[in-house]
């Protein structure tokens, strides 16, 4: 049993790596190689329809200039942008309607109270005059063909209900930042990768993704429940049996935390929102035609017990340290062969997301020498975070609104 | 110099610098890398009798016999084939069904491309008056009343802002 538990803590992220990296290599030679040579994605559109930008913002006035700038700066004939002012207690709502004097693309919805970002997203999904969304967060700076790029997947596809896009690491100026910028490309995009060539996605990325507004009212729009809107529309859309594709062409610069606090209290949120979606579509086991769902929800379900697995390694080696135990309870601290089995295998994987997102993020390399620490840094943050989350979740009152917390924005936030 | 005037300078020190102003054929500046790292090569062997005097000072040999006891190469023999094996398991299986499922959806895709959501449904779906929304749309800038449900219960057109 104890060496099940042993054997369970080191094959399980050590054989997933493999997993991601078989498919994240997969997706690139079937679907993304040839669109490297794409040089102008706008002429691959057969037409232009109304895109509205949708942008929630909440306390963003330090960070709204920058980013109305290059949405004013994106090349495609036929977009609006859609603010929407979620009682923001700073100067947001007065820039907003600077903003709107100086650029007629600009609307502005304002919410008399706050309600958080789901509420956000409802707002503008109504008020929109156009039938593609492209959601953002306040922080977001986009690439100019991004809508392009993303319109290409809900042409080719008759139901595609949302694509998301592909977040880049801006704040890069201390240890934790650089950290982000390796997660980013050695798990979230291998991940994306190689999800969307298995069948399903567990999550599109919530400060980027276009949605097609048809899926999202038929599906029942955003809840305002929910911790983290971006997993449960994802699943709402998936188990409705609208398709969810991945973009990487899809930029999008974004601030990320730079403090332990700020880190720890965006991971926690994650954590406790795929726990509240966990809990919530473990009916998709009742229905026959939601069997595609049943792989992400099987691993998510895995990652959680692995937490916790993690844990009880980690108390029976301290335990041990005090107290004699028996011979097969002994944790061993020397790395052996199994750890240089372990090392290379990260190694790999940060080799490879490099590899695939090369063409995207010309500064990586220069984080190579950084990235060392993010196979600790994220596996103990996500072990501490799912551990907290699963009783938090629990405890939470059914149906409580999910609000706003002003978000750490990383320590350099200037343009 | 003064300290202020000295940050100055510094600031602009990166700009100061020519990276790329003299390039050199790619075979050449290939050619220079590898000689590079020929001589960091040879570097580290011409100090290798000091630093294994440094490891040994802190234990590094009792280190090495007690990983190499422990776990002797006979070990790796014994793990790498089956690890190998395993790793090239989950690539087959998973690149596998990646395929497999491309081309099962490819060319069968029975489902046609629903009609845009008319605006009585988009109404209907957030609980609003279908005519209140319409008018709302058309603003330029609109307050908006919730609930405590997160639903809309009203809207103000407000102004469009002047230019």
């Amino acid at each position: 049993m104890i060496a099940w538990l042993f054997d369970f803590v080191f094959y399980y992220p050590l054989f997933m790596a493999y997993a991601w990296m078989a498919g994240a290599l997969w997706y690139y030679a079937h679907y993304e190689r040839h669109a490297l040579k794409v040089r102008d994605p706008l002429a691959q559109l057969r037409s232009t329809p109304l895109v509205t930008v949708i942008l929630p913002c909440f306390n963003e006035e330090k960070n709204l200039r920058e980013v109305v700038r290059c949405l004013m700066a994106l090349r495609y004939p036929r977009y609006e942008v859609l603010a929407v002012n979620d009682g923001s207690v700073d100067a947001t709502g007065r820039i907003l309607e600077e903003l709107a004097r100086e650029h007629p693309r600009i609307r502005i919805a304002h919410h008399a109270a706050n309600q958080g970002k789901a509420v956000a997203l409802n707002t503008g999904c109504m008020l929109a005059r156009g039938e593609y969304l492209l959601c953002i967060d306040g922080d977001a700076v986009l690439e100019p063909d991004i809508i392009p790029w993303m319109l290409t997947h809900f042409e080719s596809a008759p139901r595609v209900g949302a694509v998301t896009g592909n977040p880049r690491i801006r704040t890069r100026s201390t240890l934790l930042g650089r950290i982000q910028v390796g997660e980013f490309s050695s798990i979230v995009g291998l991940i994306k990768r190689a999800q969307r060539a298995y069948g399903r996605i567990f999550t599109v990325s919530g400060v980027v993704a276009m949605f097609r507004r048809t899926a999202i009212v038929q599906c029942g729009a955003w809840s305002p429940d929910m911790l983290t809107e971006d997993i449960d529309i994802s699943w709402r859309l998936q188990t409705c049996h609208w398709d969810i594709r991945f973009e990487p062409h899809a930029l999008c610069w974004i601030l990320m935390p730079e403090t332990l606090k700020g880190l720890w209290r965006q991971r926690l949120r994650w954590a406790m929102g795929g726990c509240q979606v966990i809990a919530r579509y473990a009916r998709i086991f009742s229905a026959w035609r939601q069997r595609r769902m049943a792989p992400i929800f099987v691993e998510y379900l895995t990652s959680v017990a692995w937490a916790y697995a993690m844990v009880a390694t980690i108390v029976i080696f301290v335990v041990g340290l005090f107290v004699h135990l028996p011979a097969q309870w002994d944790v061993a601290l020397l790395p052996r062969w199994h750890g240089v089995l372990l090392g290379t295998t990260c190694f790999l994987q940060i080799l490879v997301g490099m590899y695939l997102d090369r063409k995207y993020d010309t500064d990586l390399p220069r984080n190579f020498f950084w990235m060392i620490w993010y196979p600790m840094a994220y596996w103990a943050i996500t072990t501490a975070t799912i551990v907290w989350a699963v009783p938090a979740t629990l405890l939470r009152p059914p149906g409580k609104r999910a609000r706003w917390v002003s978000p750490d924005r990383g320590v350099r936030t200037s343009a | 110099m003064k300290r202020h005037d000295l940050q100055h300078v510094l600031r602009y020190v990166p700009d100061l610098i020519h990276h790329g102003g003299h390039r050199v054929a790619r075979h050449r500046a290939a050619a220079r890398r590898v000689a590079t790292a020929l001589f960091w090569v040879l570097w580290v062997w011409a100090v290798l009798p000091l630093v294994t005097f440094l490891a040994w000072a802190g234990g590094v040999e009792r280190a090495y016999l007690e990983i190499f006891s422990r776990a002797p190469l006979e070990d790796l023999a014994y793990i790498l084939p089956r690890y190998a094996v395993v790793v090239l398991t989950i690539a087959l299986v998973f690149v596998n069904w990646a395929t497999l499922q491309r081309y099962w959806w490819r060319g069968r895709e029975r489902r046609r491309r629903p009609p845009d959501a008319p605006m009585p449904d988009i109404a209907h779906r957030f609980s609003v008056d279908a005519a209140l929304l319409a008018r709302a749309r058309e603003a330029r800038t609109v307050v908006v009343y919730h609930g405590e449900d997160g639903l809309p219960r009203a809207f103000e057109n407000r102004r469009p802002p002047v230019r």
